[in-house]
């Protein structure tokens, strides 16, 4: 998608004044910890997406961008902090320039300001991932298994993914319990009905043959089809008074007793007595009544424990022994959830009952108001609410204590509103018998009005019923879908995975296999541990392969998710806990399997620098080495031009001392680099900690074999003119050699150097310069590169430098 | 592996598949329009646009 071809940083982190020139390619950063390498890092993360996420991350608390991102002495003035990147986007073929400040981090200044362009550097914004550290990667692989996916799920963004999967299965959840509540209402319109009609079985038959009964009585023709019962029926021109239809009423409230008796009977009050028990017993687990929020705080909590401490006391705990604990509390919270299901299961028919009671008394609010004397609507009324609210309590389960209430007085129905329908039924027992043939019209108008009510019920539950069927189809589809999806992704990541690192593990791992395990919400990982089963990653692996593991799992998802888009990555000092072998390992994969990616790699270790340059993971002056960093000027570099300006600054004032220090540790630096690439015989130290005595001698003495060993070797050639070259470079780096006076420090290391701080300008700048010229005497009088053995180890055969102009033959010709 | 796969962001690949599996089944092509302008156009994966994508405009009961 991109690559970066430099970078220019202001005011920004620990940085004052950078400019650093990637050309597209791979690069090295490297430097001592807290010289500024992570500055880097995070200035190219914010300039392509704006933000850091080391200053945004969890743990952060009230660290902020704008606020901390700026140099401390411009904290207050967060314009000034400023990161311009030039890119290169591949698809256009255009370079754009990258703007952006710490006073508006969102905004972003691109020039030039192409809308191609934009989508572009849009879609780079969109993965911040392409930044990676050892924290992240770490998550990927130490991570629990709720963590892993999240983790993965972000780089994959499959976040989106997830959330349409749930939405979906709600929206079907929703339309299935929406069906459920219509069917009550059918089948309460259908009882309705089949009581207005007076029949047993609600078929169109039966419906007829009674509303034809009615309809002969006040002389009106059969019907063959229900469309109208009343077809036929005189609309009255006047409005007459509304009155009870007897006989449909006293129906209605024959119904009413009869669900009042169902309501308040043994059945009933033995069912709502079982589920109180249940609900006591389940109410005695101390651990129940917050159940649900416990289980997902318990399910919270384990996915959050990574620490070896509490991250709110600091005391330390045990890790496994605290996650088996809170396991067993998941699991327990299981078993109260099955429990509760059984619980919900019982009450669904009382629910069923309450329903029905509350539908024949609601039919009985039409006529109270009609009776004489009229019955009060209002307890019908409250009775309807009392059951609404019964219902939803019977539902919703928790409070465990008012559920319990609501059972215990569920077959309870109150005198008053018995005394109402009792009422009710005296008021329409006196009404006087209607003629034959009001009475019919009276059940005609009834039986009609019921019919509409049905028929709407049944158009509704059918609307609902393909609504949830279709919804259900669409959420199983979206299911089955995503699932094959992801496990193709997860299947192909692990395989990719697998091989990346049996690379990097080769000779000692090459039969290397992982497991990915999707489950929901989660991500098992589990690695081959040398034949001897599948095991999470921290398990029997040292930290060293868990850290590549990490970072190989990084890269194959990477490839999946971006393939020929991945074309650039930072890398953070991921890999601080491989060893020397594998790294260069890890130089020669990155090399192999990602020759179109660019990588900006940072690292405190300047031998994994050496391992990317031989392994031509960087090329030429493709790096740049911090040597110490200061609040005032931020990171200083060790670079030829800059070094020898800054020690002819420090002379210029007079300051010696620092001129000579920093000499010193410059040709400390530079000469450990010429013995390695000249291949220099040193005393083997076990630490590491060589002394510029024992470093630019063996050097020097390497250079003048090399020269010996070349002449010898152009005499078996033949070639005379070639060692007249040779011997002129071998003279004129004598001379630079015995001016420097360096090879004398073999004698006495701590004389030369340390007398250094006691010389007057005058007489430090010769030595100053003697050095300087000596180290040119290295280099290729092209390139300026410091030349090199080649190969780096068996038997040398030539001497060259990174442009290739400087090539000087080891190799004898063979006789 | 291959290094060359052309990008395709994860999310996407699984609505486009989702929708052709929608089409496969037989369900409407309104519905798989409405789906496909909620996925893959707008972008909008709320719970009210998803709903009103699967129930369309016919009456809510």
């Amino acid at each position: 998608m991109i690559s970066v071809e430099s970078i220019v940083i202001k005011e920004f982190r620990g940085i004052r004044d950078l400019t650093l020139n990637f050309k597209g390619k791979n690069f090295a950063v490297c430097g001592p910890n807290g010289t500024g390498k992570s500055g880097v890092v995070d200035a190219l993360e914010f300039a392509l997406t704006g933000n850091v996420s080391r200053l945004s991350g969890e743990g952060m608390g009230d660290v902020s961008l704008k606020q901390h991102g700026p140099h401390v002495d411009k904290r207050n003035d967060p314009d000034k902090a400023r990161v311009t990147v030039k890119v290169l986007i591949h698809s256009l073929g255009k370079t754009v320039t990258i703007e952006r400040n710490l006073k508006a981090p969102s905004e972003v200044n691109v020039t030039p300001n192409d809308p191609a362009a934009l989508e572009v550097l849009r879609q780079v914004a969109a993965h911040p991932e392409v930044v990676l550290s050892r924290r992240e990667l770490i998550r990927y692989v130490l991570a629990t298994p709720g963590k892993r996916a999240e983790e993965v799920q972000a780089l994959l963004h499959l976040d989106q993914v997830e959330k349409v999967r749930g939405s979906l299965q709600k929206i079907a959840n929703s339309c299935d319990k929406q069906l459920i509540a219509l069917n009550t209402v059918s089948a309460q319109a259908s009882e309705n009905l089949k009581r207005a009609l007076n029949i047993t079985e609600l078929t169109k038959e039966q419906a007829l043959k009674a509303v034809n009964v009615q309809r002969a009585i006040i002389g009106l023709e059969a019907l063959t089809d229900l469309t109208s019962i009343k077809d036929g029926m005189a609309v009255s021109s006047t409005a007459k008074p509304q009155r009870i239809p007897k006989a449909q009423a006293i129906a209605d409230i024959k119904a009413a007793h009869e669900a009042i008796i169902e309501i308040t009977g043994d059945s009933t009050v033995m069912r709502a007595s079982e589920v109180i028990d249940d609900l006591i017993a389940l109410g005695e687990d101390p651990a129940v009544v917050a159940s649900v929020q416990r289980e997902s705080l318990y399910v919270t909590g384990i996915g959050l424990l990574e620490a070896e401490a509490c991250p709110l006391c600091d005391m330390p705990w045990n890790l496994e022994e605290l996650k088996k604990r809170i396991q067993v509390k998941i699991d327990h919270l299981k078993e109260i959830s099955r429990k509760r299901k059984v619980v919900e299961a019982k009450i669904a028919p009382l629910i069923v009952t309450i329903r029905k009671t509350q539908a024949a008394i609601s039919t009985l609010a039409g006529y109270a108001p009609l009776a004489t004397p009229p019955v009060p609507v209002e307890i019908f009324r409250a009775f309807n609410s009392s059951c609404i609210a019964s219902i939803e309590r019977l539902i919703a389960i928790l409070p465990f204590a008012e559920t319990i209430a609501v059972l215990a007085n569920v077959s309870i129905v109150s005198q008053v509103v018995l005394d109402a329908i009792n009422n009710l039924e005296k008021a329409v027992v006196a009404l006087p018998e209607s003629s034959k043939q009001d009475a019919a019209r009276e059940w005609l108008t009834v039986a009609h009005e019921r019919l509409d009510v049905f028929r709407e019920a049944v158009r509704k539950q059918k609307v609902a019923k393909e609504q949830a069927e279709k919804a259900r189809q669409i959420s199983n589809i979206y299911a089955t879908t995503s699932d094959k999806v992801l496990t193709g992704i997860y299947t192909a990541v692990e395989k990719d995975f697998g091989s990346l690192y049996r690379f990097v593990n080769r000779g000692d791992e090459d039969k290397f296999e992982a497991k990915l395990i999707p489950s929901l919400g989660k991500l098992g990982f589990d690695v081959d541990f040398y034949g001897r089963g599948f095991f999470p990653p921290g398990a029997y692996h040292s930290e060293g392969h868990q850290d590549s593991m990490g970072f190989c799992l990084y890269l194959a998802l990477m490839r999946y998710t971006k393939g020929s888009a991945f074309t650039f990555a930072v890398l953070d000092d991921v890999l601080m806990s491989v060893d020397a072998s594998h790294r260069r390992e890890v130089c020669a994969l990155l090399k192999k399997e990602f020759p179109n990616t660019q990588f900006i790699m940072t690292t405190h270790d300047p031998i994994w620098l050496r391992h990317m340059r031989t392994e031509k993971l960087i090329t030429g002056r493709a790096a740049i080495q911090f040597r110490n960093w200061d609040v005032n000027n931020g990171p200083t570099r060790w670079d030829d031009r800059d070094v020898w300006t800054e020690i002819d600054d420090y002379l210029k004032v007079n300051d010696v001392r620092t001129a000579a220090g920093l000499l010193r540790h410059y040709l400390e630096y530079t000469s450990g680099e010429l013995c390695h690439r000249l291949r220099a015989l040193v005393e083997f130290r076990g630490d590491a900690q060589y002394q510029l005595g024992e470093l630019l001698p063996a050097a020097i003495k390497r250079m003048r074999e090399l020269y010996k060993r070349a002449k010898t070797a152009a005499n078996s050639w033949n070639r005379q003119d070639v060692v007249k070259e040779i011997a002129d470079r071998e003279a004129k780096f004598t001379v630079l050699a015995d001016t420097s006076n360096a090879e004398q420090w073999q004698v006495n290391v701590a004389v030369h150097y340390n007398s250094w701080d006691n010389l007057s300008k005058q007489d430090f700048e010769p030595v100053v310069r003697a050095f300087k010229d000596l180290l040119a005497g290295f280099m290729c009088q092209d390139c300026s590169e410091y030349l090199r053995v080649l190969p780096d180890r068996e038997t040398p055969e030539l001497v060259r430098c990174e442009c290739g102009k400087t090539a000087i033959n080891l190799s004898e010709k063979k006789s | 592996m291959s290094s060359t796969k052309s990008q395709q962001e994860v999310p996407e690949k699984v609505f486009q598949e989702f929708l052709q599996n929608l089409t496969d089944a037989g369900i409407s092509v309104e519905l798989v329009t409405r789906l496909r302008n909620v996925l893959l156009v707008n972008k909008t994966f709320t719970e009210i646009a998803l709903k009103g994508a699967v129930l369309g405009e016919e009456l809510v009961p």
